[in-house]
């Protein structure tokens, strides 16, 4: 039972990174793109750089789908705990970035309307929020290196 | 907790943003008619707080009837809001009224209310009553821009009062929004600046048409003093 359950805690390790990218991309997305659709009414141009900025929160689910597969192994009692661990804080890590990007999003498609020529500096708190996603990505990758295949 | 502070992104991204600086400005950002449109995407809840915080502060729904009756029906419509942190911020701006009515009743040379019989909001009625006779009823310390509307109280400048009680409403509103920025405060947040730009503007205007006045005033004399040496 113990080994069942530690192999479930493996695969749920396994899949984490994609799932909960995915999740964050979600609401990160929905929040960027709202603040997008509300400034398409209040402006005559730049439609596209609101939509090009509200969907810059997409790319952790790219970063957890490449680590699920970088992950991606058969899964055994020894190897599943790194796996959970790796798979489950990476995931957590890209989530929460993407979301808080999301808001950064947001907020600088609510500067860029009313201030046009701030669009690249707008965007800066939201690349940094996407600096600390990938260094959760990096790593995770690195560390996966280190666990043997079985 | 994402949902409730990004519940109006889209509603607050489409309304253009207000100036930093109240007196510099003209008019609003944006007609009333539009901004009714953009708040249709209220939800029914938050609408009808949004409809009983303006009832409360448009000076229309003071109507008739004593102070009092004025005071417990606006307590009463207080309590209804379903968020604490309007009801702060509503509460401060009728805690403002109450000074300065008070400021106006005692230059109107009404008596000294009697103990706790003040009508008002807050903590200040108790200080008005028991501190009548002080120039700022003891709590200039606590209030830095009561002296400065008594004076203005005394030198019977309505206008500028005004300007430093929109202001000061103005100020109050941006502080207090700082922490708001897509939530259903933040869409009270801004319209009640709107009002205060409103109010503001239609002042302006006002003063515009005054002083319209007094130059065709002028210019009349001037050319019926030119007719009649003709």
């Amino acid at each position: 039972m113990t080994e069942f359950i530690v192999i479930f805690l493996g695969w749920m390790g396994l899949f984490a990174p994609m799932a909960l990218g995915a999740i964050g991309s979600m609401i990160g997305c929905t929040v960027a793109g709202q603040a997008a659709i509300g400034a398409m009414l209040d402006s005559e141009g730049g439609y596209g750089r609101y939509v090009g900025v509200s969907a810059m929160p997409s790319s952790q689910v790219v970063y957890g789908i490449v680590i699920m597969f970088t992950l991606n192994r058969t899964i055994t009692a020894e190897i599943a705990p790194s796996i959970f661990a790796i798979g489950i804080l990476s995931g957590l890590a890209l989530m929460l970035s993407a979301i808080y990007q999301g808001q950064c999003c947001a907020s600088a498609i609510h500067a860029v309307k009313a201030k046009p020529e701030v669009f690249g500096l707008s965007i800066a708190p939201a690349s940094i929020v996407e600096g600390f996603a990938v260094f959760a990505f990096i790593f995770a990758l690195v560390l996966a290196g280190g666990i043997p295949q079985t | 907790m994402i949902a409730e502070r990004f519940k109006y992104t889209m509603l607050l991204a489409s309304l253009p943003p207000h100036a930093p600086d109240l007196l510099s400005t003209t008019q609003t950002p944006v007609s009333r008619i539009q901004l009714d449109k953009r708040l249709a995407l209220l939800d029914a809840r938050d609408a009808e707080d949004l409809q009983r915080i303006e009832t409360l502060l448009h000076w229309s729904h003071v109507g008739m009837g004593t102070d009092e009756e004025i005071v417990r029906k606006s307590h009463e419509m207080l309590e209804l809001i379903n968020d604490d942190f309007l009801k702060n911020l509503i509460r401060w701006r009728l805690e403002l009224r109450t000074l300065v009515s008070a400021l106006r009743k005692r230059h109107a040379g009404m008596p000294a209310p009697e103990k706790n019989t003040f009508a008002g909001f807050g903590k200040w009625p108790f200080f008005i009553a028991r501190n009548w006779h002080e120039p700022d009823f003891g709590i200039a310390h606590l209030l830095p821009w009561l002296p400065q509307a008594r004076e203005l109280v005394a030198q019977n400048k309505s206008y500028e009062l005004e300007k430093l009680l929109l202001n000061l409403v103005w100020q109050h509103c941006a502080r207090e929004g700082s922490q708001h920025y897509f939530d259903f405060p933040a869409v009270v947040i801004y319209v009640l600046r709107w009002n205060v730009i409103n109010r503001w503007a239609n002042y302006n205007a006002a003063n515009a048409i005054e002083r319209f006045d007094q130059l065709v005033d002028a210019e009349l004399q001037d050319f019926m003093l030119d007719f009649g040496r003709i």
